[in-house]
């Protein structure tokens, strides 16, 4: 059985650290009652541990998909914070979410899902 | 002379009783003035600020101590019920921080063994830019003077606890989460009654609305109002925190100025709704009506 691993030692930690913090996330939200992001987090996961422990090819578009995801999270995220900004709109729930935390998160998302996207066809090895 | 010596014991014991009752009621109605003062703005709270609205996390959580503080004022013990819940769209979960509020509750034990609990609450967050005096300082002021007036009761069939929701305005969150709360803890909830906006009688009607006409508390509700004369209006609104307890299968009743019959505040969620506008005679009718209610609840089983 062919498997894969990951020549650079940074990228595969970047990718297990996005990860984690997804998992974290979704674990706050399963405590209390919403299933939505486990399932999307538990789904990449899935598909990137198969992917790595049987050498498929479609490891590549995996890791793609997974980095466009972290970049759209935070660009969504970032548009969002526009509209509400621009339009006035003044729901609290919101309007509080955007604090510095929010923006490390962002900046960090999109950072990282850059890295990811650009290095991916250069870090793998199929053994 | 012996007579004498009667009537005089009798007349000095109908005086300190009347004096007793009036100031019994002259202090209830006080407490709610002071109450709705504080939590809009007029009164400045203990650590010499004012609480202008009670819409974002920083003013909601000042005012969730202060109503803390007027539990502990009144001789309970306040808890709070910290919680977290999910956005209203579960897509949204994707993107953002669940909600987090806080409720503040406190139990009144009953006299005698009885695991039922007969649950009373009102919303004490205001919308974003509001003073929110009539929605919900009114309903607060309500549950708070019940609060009260139940503690003093000799004897209570039931348990009873008193409940200041947090985030009425953003889709009943709080009331939501403590329903669930109650369901999970297997609480025997006899009925819920919620208070919202109960300070504006336009007309001079003192008419009242119970929601929804179904509930099997409306029948409770209409004979304490025909004991008082007051007039009770059946109605279906379900946009307050009574709906979050009613789709957990709680029997739960809404008491609330006329929304549906179009004499509610005009100022409601706008900066207008100020303390000068409150109708404090029509608080003390709807605090009569639920006080009645109450009354029956404590006393039967």
């Amino acid at each position: 059985m062919e498997r894969v691993y990951f020549r650079n030692r940074t990228y595969s930690d970047v990718l297990l650290l996005t990860f984690t913090a997804f998992v974290i996330r979704s674990v706050v939200f399963v405590l209390i009652g919403s299933f939505a992001p486990i399932i999307l987090t538990l789904t990449f996961g899935s598909l990137i541990f198969l992917g790595v422990f049987t050498g498929k090819k479609w490891l590549h578009p995996v890791l793609r998909f997974w980095a466009l995801l972290l970049i759209l999270f935070g660009s969504f995220r970032y548009a969002l914070w526009s509209m509400v900004y621009f339009s006035g709109i003044n729901e609290v729930h919101i309007v509080e979410q955007f604090t510095v935390m929010f923006n490390v998160f962002n900046i960090l998302a999109i950072g990282a899902g850059w890295y990811l996207l650009k290095k991916r066809k250069r870090v793998l090895v199929y053994i | 002379m012996k007579s004498l010596i009667k009537l005089f014991v009798t007349t000095i014991l109908t005086v300190a009783c009347s004096w007793g009752i009036a100031q019994s009621k002259f202090d209830i109605h006080l407490l709610q003035k002071q109450l709705i003062s504080k939590m809009s703005g007029v009164e400045k709270l203990n650590d010499s600020t004012t609480l202008e609205e009670r819409g974002t996390s920083a003013d909601r959580k000042r005012a969730a101590e202060l109503l803390a503080e007027a539990l502990e004022e009144i001789s309970l013990d306040p808890e709070e019920h910290n919680y977290s819940h999910p956005n209203v769209n579960f897509l949204v979960d994707l993107l953002f921080a669940p909600y987090k509020g806080t409720n503040v509750y406190a139990v009144i034990p009953a006299t005698s063994a009885s695991d039922e609990f007969v649950i009373i609450g009102a919303h004490y967050d205001s919308e974003v830019g509001a003073p929110g005096a009539d929605d919900n300082a009114t309903g607060v002021a309500l549950v708070y003077a019940l609060a009260y007036q139940i503690s003093l009761m000799d004897h209570r069939a039931r348990n009873f606890m008193v409940v200041f929701f947090d985030q009425e305005e953003s889709d009943e969150i709080g009331s939501k989460a403590f329903a669930r709360k109650l369901k999970r803890e297997g609480v025997n909830v006899h009925s819920v009654h919620i208070a919202d906006m109960v300070g504006w009688d336009g007309d001079g009607d003192f008419a009242i609305e119970i929601s929804p006409a179904s509930s099997v508390m409306a029948p409770v509700y209409e004979e304490a109002a025909k004991d008082q004369g007051l007039p009770v209006q059946k109605t279906n609104v379900m946009s307050s925190d009574h709906k979050s307890f009613h789709d957990v299968g709680y029997p739960s009743i809404l008491v609330s100025e006329e929304f549906v019959n179009g004499d509610f505040n005009p100022y409601y969620h706008s900066p207008e709704d100020t303390y000068d506008t409150i109708n404090f005679e029509y608080l003390s009718s709807c605090t009569e009506l639920m006080y009645g209610v109450m009354d029956k609840l404590a006393s039967e089983k």
